[in-house]
């Protein structure tokens, strides 16, 4: 209680989003039923700024005023350290671009119900995802996993009268809440054996002396939790559910759950892993056991989402094939990290994931307009599409190669430092050789929509038109992707600032 | 010395910034005349940089740091030495050649902007390829190259064929790729650095222990095979020949398949290190020349004759290297250059004559229509043939000298046989196109003046090459300068070399005279062995067929399989244990189809499995 008195704070962009969603709650409420609700997207973007406003700032005064050092909320329950706040950065960063796909096409959010507990919902999705990645705790941990994910589940189906919506809402919730059993169990057994629920405490007791016929139970707590994470962050071989879901949903929701959702889960891996579990890779006899189950995840994602993804003829199902591909790849550094001793581990992955926003909040925004526009969801909407708007055409050309891994984007350069990593260790071969031979898999489901853009004859010959807001956003993630492949050393030397 | 190489690589940016902007552009003469000019300014100041070089023995260098990771700089560099010099010099000036052929080429083209602006970038891309000082860079141009040529190759896109050879030039050279960039990521693990220095450097040290050489040599050598077209991923450029006929001068003369052999001059001191690594270069170089040239002798389209021949000739330039032969590789690539780049030029203007007609069997008779065509071609012919004294006489006999000296006496056989063959194919070529009379009915139609003026410089060109190297070896020289890498050629290489090579080009040109110079002959029912092997090469060794049935049928199997696994196999499983569940709640009976179940218990099923496989160990252990 007395950190929270004295650098409260800092919790500022929290407090905002907290305010913001009760304000935008009690709106709802007072204004008549009838009148519409369109502008609540922009109150919530508007929210959503005065968020990055606010965390920019905290930033700098914890960087000016406290010297960087982490702070400690609530008896080390709640975190804000260099970890947290970059990942609330990319994760605020999301949902900007989430809002703006929302409020560029009416087909791309709700249709005209609910706008109000659409955005707002938002909001809290992104307050779990922060609790999420600021967390030190497995009960607090846990609360801001269900906030996020239950508010996903309603935001998934939040277009009733859309059959396919419901359906991928529904799966999402049972499969979701299977996992998040799996996750609670673990939890359990973490406690039962340890006594704890807070991570450094955990960490503490797991390196000083376990019993042995404990450390049996630890480990099932393991595993059960990676079932759950496998499963939330869409990893093969827990990725059954994913194409449905991105399928049956929208092209802004499918963007929320491809970034949001999956740099908070990756975030709450790498807590998880590095507070708690750590101690137990340096035990011999079992370290191979978890190292292998990792690298297995992460080989099993690169090979199934790459090959299941050249079947697919449907634009936001081959997505979520690739985004089990590219969840791969940036499990690499991960599973790498007692062989690496952890060195440049953050460095290449917020990297990889910073690229990651970029390429596919860009990638969804061209894919909503065009599907929209076509009214099929199949990739054949982007016949011509160069006929009907080259610059379009180009920026979906850059975000696809990017996602490939081709010079000259920042994905380019993601995946090239994410391979020196690997390449520091003889064990790290063999991740890197399979990444690098399922990338050329990829060209070839990246290039079918190149081939429908350039060499096909559009249906309708009328020119695709854009709402100025997915301009915005595809333009910022197309001078990202660009910036970041000639200037790397920017994003670098900021990570370097905050010491990662 | 900076500016003026900066300038060098920007002029061709600037024009495909230019003409990418301007692609509506109607003006013809303008949009030409911005890729020419600056090409041409790109090949002057490259000729005065070569010409300073020469006088004052100097190398370029520009350095500035781009990244750090953990503590090493990465930088972004330029270094032009003698090896850089004598490309930027071959690659400008045959990109300038094309691009004025393609002023009459292109003349009714629709997107005519478009295909000088790619030109420019092609040209861009090889300039910054053979300028960096570094391998992280050379390989970010390696793959601009690869998607400028998937540009260039798929530019009528309109043809499904432009299209498939387009995808499989993209694809087939990334396997390459692959090998040259695992070779990258080990250098920088083993070394820490991706400057060319730095690696001969570690090399000749011996920082890197032998068994790293070996592997690192190999892998760059992988790469360098996918972008040369050497055995066994050359299949990608035979089918390039689809794209229009300047690109195919490009790709074939100046950039893209140069590349490779460049990519290996560059690193050579990583090859010298290892014994093992210059074994499999001379050993895929000699059989890609021999096995190229085999299938050459019964293509029946101008340009895939000509492909063919681009391989095989590329082959010797990695057998040359591969019997450390750094100059003769460098040599051979620059001579070919000429020539091979004056063929597919005036292949280009007989198809052009003949109503873009590429069939072999309906062409002859054009000696008496069109004689200066008729003697440009001639020339293109015997330098590639290897008589003297034209340029590729020279280049090849060093070649051959080399090859003998490092002692591979059976490689030297298959190179004197490849000459036979060689000349064989190139003469029957040759007579199918111009010797007896026309085989269709159609008039010709005159060849523009702004194609033959390239044709003409080439010509000059490939003619007088060669003695860039003779009486006196000013190339050698040159090129070696300030190098720690030594020439094998001495005079101690015997004389009869040079002769034995003669005769053999003689004596398949004079078969081929014989068999062809009526022109074209129907075939006639060919049985027995000469039959099956007539058929083996026309399906080119079935090396495309043995690719789709070896890795593309799996790899769909592969995918089928995942999916039938999801749908049937488990859901299989679970319809037979979830009789039960079914049907328990109406509204959740409605909507549960069983897939769902399905999914949650793949995942569990993947999860039991992961358990057991990694924990299974300990308890038999």
């Amino acid at each position: 209680m007395e950190t929270f008195l004295k650098f409260g704070y800092l919790l500022l962009p929290e407090a905002i989003i907290i305010g913001s969603i009760v304000l935008l709650m009690l709106l709802d409420l007072f204004i008549p039923a009838k009148r519409s609700r369109r502008f609540f997207g922009w109150l919530a973007l508007l929210a959503g700024l005065g968020a990055s406003v606010a965390l920019i700032w905290v930033w700098i005064i914890w960087k000016t005023h406290l010297d960087g050092r982490p702070i400690q909320y609530f008896d080390s329950a709640y975190l804000f350290d260099a970890v947290s706040l970059i990942l609330k950065l990319f994760i605020l960063l999301s949902l900007i671009f989430v809002f703006l796909l929302s409020l560029g096409n009416k087909q791309n959010s709700t249709g005209n119900s609910y706008q109000a507990e659409y955005y707002y919902l938002m909001l809290v999705a992104l307050l779990g995802a922060w609790v999420l990645v600021s967390s030190a705790d497995l009960i607090t941990l846990f609360v801001g996993l269900e906030l996020l994910s239950l508010a996903s589940y309603i935001l998934v189906g939040i277009r009733k009268e859309d059959q396919n919506a419901v359906e991928a809402a529904w799966k999402y919730v049972v499969l979701g809440g299977v996992a998040s059993a799996f996750i609670l169990y673990g939890m359990s057994f973490l406690y039962g054996m340890t006594g704890n629920t807070n991570l450094m405490e955990i960490y503490n007791s797991l390196q000083l002396s376990v019993q042995p016929e404990a450390i049996l139970y630890i480990y099932l707590s393991f595993f059960l939790m990676l079932f759950g994470f496998g499963f939330k962050i869409s990893a093969a071989p827990f990725h059954t559910w994913v194409a449905d879901v991105y399928q049956g949903t929208t092209s802004a929701m499918a963007a929320f759950l491809a970034t949001i959702t999956k740099v908070a889960i990756f975030g709450f891996i790498v807590r998880l892993l590095l507070l708690s579990y750590l101690p137990l890779f340096y035990r011999n006899n079992w370290n191979h056991y978890l190292e292998w189950a990792l690298m297995g995840i992460a080989i099993l994602s690169m090979i199934v989402g790459n090959v299941l993804a050249l079947r697919q003829t449907e634009a936001k199902r081959l997505m979520a094939y690739s985004g089990i591909a590219q969840i791969g790849y940036i499990l690499v550094p991960l599973t790498l990290i007692t062989l690496t001793q952890g060195m440049l581990f953050f460095r290449v992955t917020f990297f990889y994931f910073f690229a990651y926003i970029l390429m596919v909040a860009g990638a969804f925004a061209v894919i909503s307009q065009v599907t929209a526009q076509a009214g099929t969801g199949e990739i054949r909407a982007f016949a011509g599409l160069y006929r009907r708007n080259p610059l379009l055409a180009f920026a979906m050309s850059i975000f696809l190669i990017s996602l490939a891994g081709f010079p000259l984007t920042a994905g380019f350069i993601g995946k090239f430092f994410l391979l020196t990593n690997a390449f520091m260790t003889k064990k790290g071969i063999l991740l890197g050789v399979v990444m690098i031979l399922t990338t050329i898999l990829s060209y070839f489901y990246y290039f079918r929509f190149v081939r429908q853009m350039y060499f096909r004859q559009p249906d309708q010959p009328e020119r695709i038109a854009i709402p100025w807001t997915l301009r915005i956003a595809i333009t910022i993630s197309l001078v990202g992707t660009i910036a970041l492949a000639l200037l790397p050393q920017l994003l670098l030397q900021l990570l370097q600032s905050l010491g990662l | 010395m900076r500016w003026i190489t900066l300038t060098i690589l920007l002029l061709p940016l600037l024009s495909f910034l230019l003409l990418i902007g301007g692609r509506k552009w109607r003006s013809r003469g303008l949009v030409a005349g911005i890729g020419v000019l600056t090409s041409y300014g790109a090949f002057h100041l490259s000729s005065y940089l070569l010409m300073n070089m020469i006088q004052k023995k100097t190398q370029v260098v520009i350095s500035m740091p781009w990244l750090t990771l953990s503590d090493q700089v990465v930088h972004l560099g330029i270094k032009i030495g003698a090896l850089q010099a004598v490309m930027l010099v071959l690659v400008s000036l045959v990109s300038c050649l094309v691009q004025i052929y393609s002023w009459g080429y292109m003349r009714d083209d629709e997107r005519f902007p478009v295909f000088f602006a790619y030109l420019g970038l092609f040209t861009f891309s090889m300039l910054g390829l053979v300028s960096s000082a570094n391998l992280l860079q050379i390989y970010i141009f390696w793959e601009l190259v690869g998607l400028c040529s998937f540009l260039l190759i798929g530019y009528w896109y309109y043809k499904p064929e432009a299209r498939d050879a387009a995808k499989k030039a993209f694809i087939v050279t990334r396997i390459g790729d692959v090998g040259f960039f695992i070779a990258i990521l080990m250098i920088f693990w083993k070394i820490g650095s991706f400057e060319l220095d730095a690696v001969s450097k570690a090399v000749s040290t011996g920082t890197i222990s032998g068994v790293w050489v070996t592997w690192i040599a190999i892998l760059i050598l992988i790469g360098a095979i996918g972008k040369s077209g050497q055995f066994p991923l050359h299949t990608w450029l035979p089918d390039a020949m689809e794209g229009p006929t300047p690109v195919s001068a490009l790709i074939h003369a100046a950039t893209m398949v140069t590349a490779g052999i460049y990519l290996v001059a560059a690193t050579f001191p990583v090859f010298l290190a290892s014994s093992y690594a210059l074994d499999i270069v001379s050993y895929i170089g000699g059989f890609t020349a021999i096995f190229a040239a085999c299938i050459a002798l019964v293509q029946t389209d101008i340009k895939r004759v000509l492909a063919y021949s681009t391989v095989s000739q590329l082959g010797y330039m990695m057998l040359a290297l591969g019997s450390k032969g750094y100059v003769e590789g460098i040599f051979h690539l620059v001579t070919h250059g000429f020539f091979k780049a004056l063929l597919f030029l005036a292949a280009g203007a007989v198809i052009v004559s003949l109503h873009h007609e590429q069939d072999l069997r309906k062409m002859g008779g054009l000696w008496k229509k069109n004689r200066g065509l008729a003697i440009w071609f001639l020339i293109g012919c015997f330098a590639l043939v290897g008589l003297p004294p034209f340029s590729g006489f020279f280049s090849k006999d060093e070649i051959l000298q080399t090859v003998y000296m490092d002692g591979r006496i059976g490689l030297f056989v298959l190179a004197l046989i490849t000459v036979f063959l060689t000349a064989f194919y190139v003469f029957r070529l040759y007579h199918l196109i111009f010797a007896g009379t026309s085989r269709t009915e159609q008039k010709n139609t005159p060849v523009p003046k702004v194609m033959m003026v390239p044709i003409a410089i080439l010509g000059l060109l490939s003619t007088l090459a060669g003695f860039v190297q003779f009486p006196k070896a000013y190339f050698s020289s040159f090129l070696l300068q300030g190098s720690k890498l030594a020439s094998l050629t001495s005079e101690a290489a015997p004389a009869w070399i040079g002769w034995v090579a003669v005769l053999f080009s003689l004596f398949g040109v004079g078969l081929a005279t014989l068999l062809y110079w009526r022109g074209y002959q129907p075939a006639k029912p060919r049985v027995g062995l000469i039959g099956w092997a007539h058929r083996i090469l026309e399906q080119k060794f079935y090396i495309d067929q043995l690719y789709h049935y070896v890795f593309a049928l799996p790899l769909k199997g592969l995918g089928y399989f995942l999916i039938g696994w999801d749908r049937f196999v488990v859901g299989g499983l679970v319809r037979l244990v979830g009789l039960v569940p079914v049907g328990l709640s109406r509204i959740a009976s409605m909507l549960q189809n069983g897939q769902t179940q399905t999914y949650a218990l793949v995942s569990l099923i993947g999860f039991i499995l992961l358990v057991i496989g990694v924990t299974v160990g300990r308890f038999f252990s």
